[in-house]
């Protein structure tokens, strides 16, 4: 039998079968102990939500007029932008092509890096920009959902590992192109080692 | 019937009505402050990120094109915004750029004026911080802004599935730690 809590959350999200739906409802009428552990699981679980929370509603009113400033100087402000951007876009293109006819390589992103390096939103911003993308999850949720079916590598370490590594992929990627292939082997051996050991099978 | 009256005031603001927008932010302003506190855990980060929501509505307002709900597409614009800043975040945290006195001013400027509520909502912060990013934002989606799997996949861009493994992982954590912590 599954534990507890996990039927509790199931019936709590309405993701039990109509079946054993109707099994665990008999069970409450029937079972004063299991009611008694049910309702206090509800409980603990709908404590999370802070019902009313007592707030300076005066933030919440000066929300609007503050942004409406912003969006005045924005508006204000993008002709002068566009003054500015204009060489801008101009350098970027001329830097865009001596880059590429420099073979663009790490190294030449590591200079970019080391230029930008007295400027820590720059750098931040930089980074970003290179290694975010939309579509940055490497494992993608089919897989994840046939884990999911999969009852006996239902395993909260394994999935928190993907969740982990799904999204941290685009900074570990950076690191692991970092590494020599000696290091690479080294590493990979290592965490292959780690994932034998957490994964006992029960 | 919200549905409806969010589109009518979409409609009027294109039209020209900036008291429809102004009427839009008022019933969502408190969604976005909300979602976006718990995402980023701290007032100062949710501010900037509902300042620059209302921005952004305003902004794009005029593209959208009534495939989803307004509310729908208005999470979908906070929740990027909050993914943002948590990327920026871990960037800044790994490059060791962020100070903790910058963190020691974030965590003290609220708008909670009740102790014990500030306290309450400290801890479920460092309950949902402990999950991984997918899972935290399937459960403050699918748990604190009741919204249903079909509403958050398509704010998430996520399959069904996916979300549904997520939250009863990320519940069956929130509630083991809830239980250490007693």
């Amino acid at each position: 039998m599954k534990n507890k809590s996990e039927i509790f959350i199931k019936y709590l999200d309405n993701e039990l079968s109509p079946e054993e739906k109707k099994i665990f409802e008999k069970k409450l009428l029937d079972d004063e102990t299991f009611k008694t552990e049910f309702n206090l699981f509800k409980e603990n679980f709908n404590s999370l939500k802070i019902s009313k929370i007592d707030v300076n509603e005066n933030y919440f009113n000066s929300l609007l007029p503050e942004a409406r400033k912003k969006i005045g100087q924005t508006k204000h402000t993008n002709f002068i932008k566009f003054a500015y951007l204009l060489p801008v876009i101009i350098i970027g293109i001329i830097l865009f092509k001596t880059i590429f006819n420099n073979n663009f390589n790490e190294n030449n992103f590591e200079q970019l890096l080391n230029s930008y390096s007295t400027n820590e939103d720059a750098v931040v911003e930089l980074i970003d920009n290179v290694y975010s993308s939309d579509q940055d999850f490497l494992i993608d949720n089919e897989l994840l959902e046939q884990l999911y079916e999969i009852e006996n590598i239902n395993d909260e370490s394994v999935y928190d590992y993907l969740a982990e590594t799904v999204l941290t992929s685009d900074i570990e990627e950076y690191l692991i192109n970092q590494l020599s292939e000696e290091e690479f082997n080294m590493v990979y051996n290592e965490l292959l080692n780690k994932n034998f050991n957490n994964l006992e099978i029960k | 019937m919200e549905r409806n009256l969010d589109n009518e005031l979409v409609n009027q603001f294109i039209a020209g009505s900036e008291k429809a927008f102004n009427e839009l932010i008022r019933k969502y302003q408190k969604t976005i402050y909300w979602h976006a506190r718990r995402m980023v855990g701290n007032h100062l980060d949710a501010d900037e990120i509902t300042q620059q929501v209302i921005i952004v509505i305003y902004n794009k307002i005029k593209n959208f094109k009534f495939k989803s709900s307004v509310k729908t597409w208005i999470y979908k614009i906070t929740q990027t915004r909050s993914l943002n800043l948590i990327r920026k975040r871990k960037i800044k945290s790994f490059l060791s750029l962020d100070s903790s006195e910058k963190k020691d001013v974030a965590y003290s400027e609220d708008i909670i004026t009740n102790f014990e509520d500030k306290e309450k909502l400290e801890k479920v912060n460092e309950m949902l911080n402990k999950l991984p990013t997918k899972q935290k934002e399937v459960f403050i989606l699918r748990h604190f802004e009741e919204l249903n799997y079909e509403e958050i996949s398509k704010i998430t861009g996520r399959s069904i599935g996916g979300l549904k493994a997520n939250y009863f992982h990320a519940s069956k954590k929130i509630m083991g730690l809830m239980n250490n912590e007693k």
